[in-house]
């Protein structure tokens, strides 16, 4: 790694290079900044061996938005736990950066590659798998299938699954909704929706840890750990803009007084991809909109006292670092699915039912209001911040931050 | 009165037409025409239980308010006997696929949503624009919400519940037609099934119905059927809190199970003596099922055991619902086969085994022990006089009398038959005609102010008529019987020596 100064007209101008970025910066601004990894690389290069050793190959490709990648790569640590052997590989087929960010040293990944080349044409592997809800059994070797019974029993239990409920498996987003009742109905949530008969036992608790990449966001913006706490207002890139999953803006301004007025040592950090999806909110003391790297976003995720936020990608991404708790302001979405038990879910009971999937861009308009959507209107600031106060301890010593 | 219009009328009814021959003739029986212009012609179809059948009727009663006089409404439903009597249709047929689809403008399929399999929108908006409106609507829900899948009951149970709608509501969500959850349905009885009860010594409100049983083609694996244990313990508990209280099991037949009752009717009775069993009990146990609603819309009252179906799609407020929130959420159209078994594949269903016994009993006792029979005074008047009040009146009154209430009144006539006749009289005034008779009045408990009763003469059944008008007549508030043609029974009841032309009877 590498650090110059370089002065321009009296004005000091810092330039780092390292393996995985390169970065111009002038103070606490940062004015240029590239992403490089050349450690496992997630490219349209693939590297596959040839698959005709003893090895067992499995290709996995998750599908889905952020916190069902998160999810996803959950499942495939469970499989590669249940099947333990060294002869068998599973590589995992993923959405840009997840691979760098959370699948470094993950010692259940092979390799990761871009989920768009994926390809059951290519033979390079012995048991094909899509994840999305469910695991889909696309292909596999049954003769090298034979010789490993565990991986026998639970590509016939996928398939057997899929018999019995061709539905899930059409990928029409109108049975989606469906999906969540029928898992909710087994008396289990998003987390391990995929673990059909619990075959994995798949538990909330992540089973694996992701060790992240080296981030020098917290000694940029000078924060300290514990010290801060997040918020973020916006869905997932792959959706529009405008959700109705978002809180109103000028809730977050106002929660944002309350925090202000009740941590007071806490520095209030904003979050997200870009000023277009997640305008300013008021009153933060360091905005990082369109500022960081999803391995930034997860550090600062692992670091915050707590974060705030929609349920939503980051809120599966501070779960999956194991950062501590949420307040995740429920809606559209039911937060007995998607809610994890040791975060501060908030919903206000105003829809009978929520309304995800149950029509086509059920997102972009509220349902029965046909505007903003009248279940997160109701959330109000003064109920975020007494479930906080009751939920959250101020600690001087930063060692438990917890109620 | 036309030559064709006298022809018509000694011809036969001109509304309803139930063809007795349906099973030997096998075929679609012949229209009558409208010799002047092709009157619209609807063909409604539900593959569906009961229960599903009888909103269906309900909605079509209140859709014809908004069509011309001379629609024909077929209807095609598995229980098509229920509603053989029904006015209001022109025909009933148990299968749609005997219908002949060039007879028909306009044919809908009932799937809790509604699909069009044919709609000849000239015709249909000439007719009538809300029935217009209806349908574009219907065909806009079912592209956008259900994105054209047929087999996606379940999504539109969400979208109801998400809606704040029930059952009821989902045929119609918008309320295009005006019609909720508290729509009426006439549903006649027939009066000489009353002997049924005397056959078993049962007494209006003397008795409790039980019934165990599904659609008939499901198994002992349904997952909404009651533990047959349970019924037998809950039947023991109910014989020994209420000995003088019998116990009467109804159903199709015994494939589902014969509880320890105090008289077995499985298999015994028409559907016209259910009903008239249902209408009398003072409660009818059941689980989520047809003769729970049927019982709903003759004014009954049943306690219900939930299970994979929600309450707030499928409850009456009226009824005691029960329910253990074992699993957390139901199960209905989640797959298929929901039907099949418990989707979590254990039998019994967790959620009907979570109900005990106990808590039935305990739930039945509460509303048994509060009940009570009406208390009544009456007098014996010339001519009541009223003002501003909602007059209903049921049976043959001459016009005069009508005409001179509703000066002053407003005026409902309840009829099993609305005749042209009828509708030439009430044009331009503000008196209504709705479908209703005497043996089932089309009002709840408690919500009528004012009720004029011409007695069919010679009639055997005044009493049971008589039941139902103090069910209806608010406390304090009237029935007025014209006692011409009042029968001695019911003057016995009465205690007058001289009766003038009308009884008025108060309810304490």
């Amino acid at each position: 790694m590498s650090t110059k100064l370089i002065n321009i007209f009296g004005f000091r101008f810092r330039y780092e290079n390292t393996k995985e970025i390169n970065k111009i910066s002038f103070g606490r601004c940062c004015l240029y900044q590239r992403v490089i990894s050349d450690k496992k690389e997630q490219s349209s290069v693939k590297n596959i061996k040839d698959n005709h050793d003893d090895k067992f190959r499995i290709a996995v490709q998750l599908k889905g938005a952020m916190g069902d990648q998160l999810v996803g790569c959950n499942y495939v640590n469970a499989l590669y736990n249940k099947f333990r052997s060294k002869d068998i590989l599973i590589d995992i087929y993923c959405r840009p950066y997840i691979g760098e960010t959370f699948l470094q040293e993950a010692d259940f990944v092979n390799q990761f590659f871009l989920d768009t080349d994926f390809s059951i044409q290519d033979e390079a592997y012995d048991l094909y798998i899509q994840l999305n809800r469910f695991p889909e059994i696309l292909k596999y070797n049954e003769k090298k299938l034979q010789k490993y019974s565990v991986i026998c029993k639970y590509v016939l239990l996928c398939e057997n699954f899929k018999k019995q409920n061709a539905v899930f498996f059409t990928g029409r987003s109108e049975f989606d909704s469906i999906l969540n009742i029928f898992t909710l109905i087994q008396n289990k949530k998003r987390f391990n929706q995929a673990d059909i008969d619990n075959f994995l036992n798949i538990k909330e608790k992540f089973g694996f840890v992701p060790k992240l990449p080296e981030s020098s966001v917290l000694q940029d913006y000078r924060l300290q750990k514990n010290k801060y706490i997040t918020l973020h207002r916006g869905v997932d890139t792959s959706h529009s803009s405008f959700s109705n999953k978002q809180w109103p803006l000028e809730n977050y301004n106002s929660l944002i007084k309350m925090l202000k007025s009740n941590f007071p040592k806490y520095k209030i950090v904003q979050l997200g991809v870009n000023k277009e999806r997640c305008p300013d909110m008021k009153g933060t003391d360091i905005s990082l909109v369109g500022k960081t790297t999803l391995t930034d976003i997860a550090c600062l995720l692992k670091n915050s006292f707590l974060h705030i936020d929609g349920e939503g990608g980051m809120v599966h991404i501070r779960h999956a670092v194991q950062g501590g708790k949420s307040v995740v302001l429920f809606g559209p979405t039911s937060d007995a699915f998607y809610g994890y038990s040791e975060n501060i879910n908030i919903k206000e009971n105003v829809c009978a039912h929520w309304c995800e999937h149950i029509r086509a861009k059920w997102d972009e308009g509220c349902i029965r209001s046909g505007g903003e959507a009248l279940c997160m209107q109701k959330i109000t600031p003064k109920t975020v911040m007494d479930k906080i106060k009751k939920n959250m301890r101020i600690s001087d010593d930063n060692s438990n931050k917890n109620l | 009165m036309t030559i064709q219009t006298k022809i018509y009328k000694f011809m036969g009814i001109p509304f309803l037409r139930f063809d007795h021959n349906w099973e030997e003739n096998q075929t679609v029986s012949s229209i009558k025409k409208s010799p002047v212009k092709k009157p619209l012609r609807i063909a409604v179809w539900n593959g569906g239980g009961m229960g599903d059948s009888l909103i269906d009727v309900a909605f079509l009663q209140n859709l014809r308010k908004f069509l011309p006089d001379d629609t024909v409404i077929d209807y095609y439903a598995k229980s098509y006997k229920v509603f053989c009597h029904c006015p209001f249709l022109n025909a009933v047929y148990p299968d749609i696929r005997q219908a002949d689809k060039n007879q028909y403008d306009l044919m809908l399929t009932n799937h809790r949503f509604w699909i069009i399999d044919k709609f000849d929108e000239a015709r249909v908006q000439k007719a009538s624009s809300v029935l217009y409106e209806f349908c574009k609507y219907q065909l806009d829900l079912r592209n956008n919400i259900l994105r054209k899948n047929n087999d996606n009951n379940n999504l539109y149970v969400q979208y109801a519940l998400l809606l704040g709608k029930n059952r009821w509501e989902q045929v119609d969500l918008k309320e295009i037609t005006g019609f909720n959850r508290y729509a009426e349905l006439y549903l006649p009885l027939q009066p000489d099934c009353f002997k049924i009860l005397s056959r078993y010594g049962l007494k209006r409100n003397g008795y409790i119905t039980i019934n165990r049983g599904v659609d008939n083609r499901l198994s002992e694996n349904c997952p909404k059927l009651w533990p047959l244990e349970y019924y037998q313990k809950f039947v023991s508990l109910f014989q020994k809190k209420y000995p003088h209280i019998p116990i009467v099991q109804i159903g199709a037949g015994d494939k589902y199970g014969v509880v320890n009752a105090n008289i077995n009717l499985l298999g015994k009775t028409s559907i016209e003596e259910t009903k008239i069993l249902l209408k009398n009990a003072l409660l009818h146990i059941d689980v989520e099922g047809g003769l729970v609603h049927l019982n709903h819309i003759l004014h009954g009252k049943s306690c219900v055991l939930f299970g994979p179906t929600p309450v707030t799609l499928w409850g009456y407020q009226q009824n005691i619902n029960l329910k253990d929130n074992v699993c957390p959420h139901y199960c209905e159209w989640v797959i298929q086969d929901w039907q099949k078994e418990c989707l979590r594949g254990i039998n019994p269903a967790p959620c009907m085994a979570g109900i005990y016994p106990e808590t039935v009993l305990k739930a039945v006792t509460k509303y048994i022990d509060t009940t009570h029979a009406y208390k009544w005074f009456c007098q014996s008047i010339d001519m009541p006089s009223f003002y501003d009040e909602t007059i209903y009146f049921v049976g043959n009154f001459e016009r005069n009398v009508i005409k001179k209430y509703a000066a002053h009144n407003r005026i409902v006539l309840l009829k099993n038959k609305i005749t042209p006749e009828d509708k030439a009289f009430i044009r331009g005034t503000r008196m209504r005609c709705e479908y209703g008779d005497i043996y089932n009045l089309p009002l709840q408990n408690n919500s009528a102010s004012v009720i004029f009763w011409k007695p069919e003469e010679n009639s055997a059944w005044q009493s049971f008529a008589f039941n139902e008008l103090l069910r209806v007549i608010d406390v304090h508030k009237q029935i007025v019987i014209d006692t011409l043609t009042l029968s001695n029974e019911m003057k016995e009841q009465f205690s007058f020596k001289n009766f003038s032309n009308y009884l008025t009877i108060k309810k304490g």
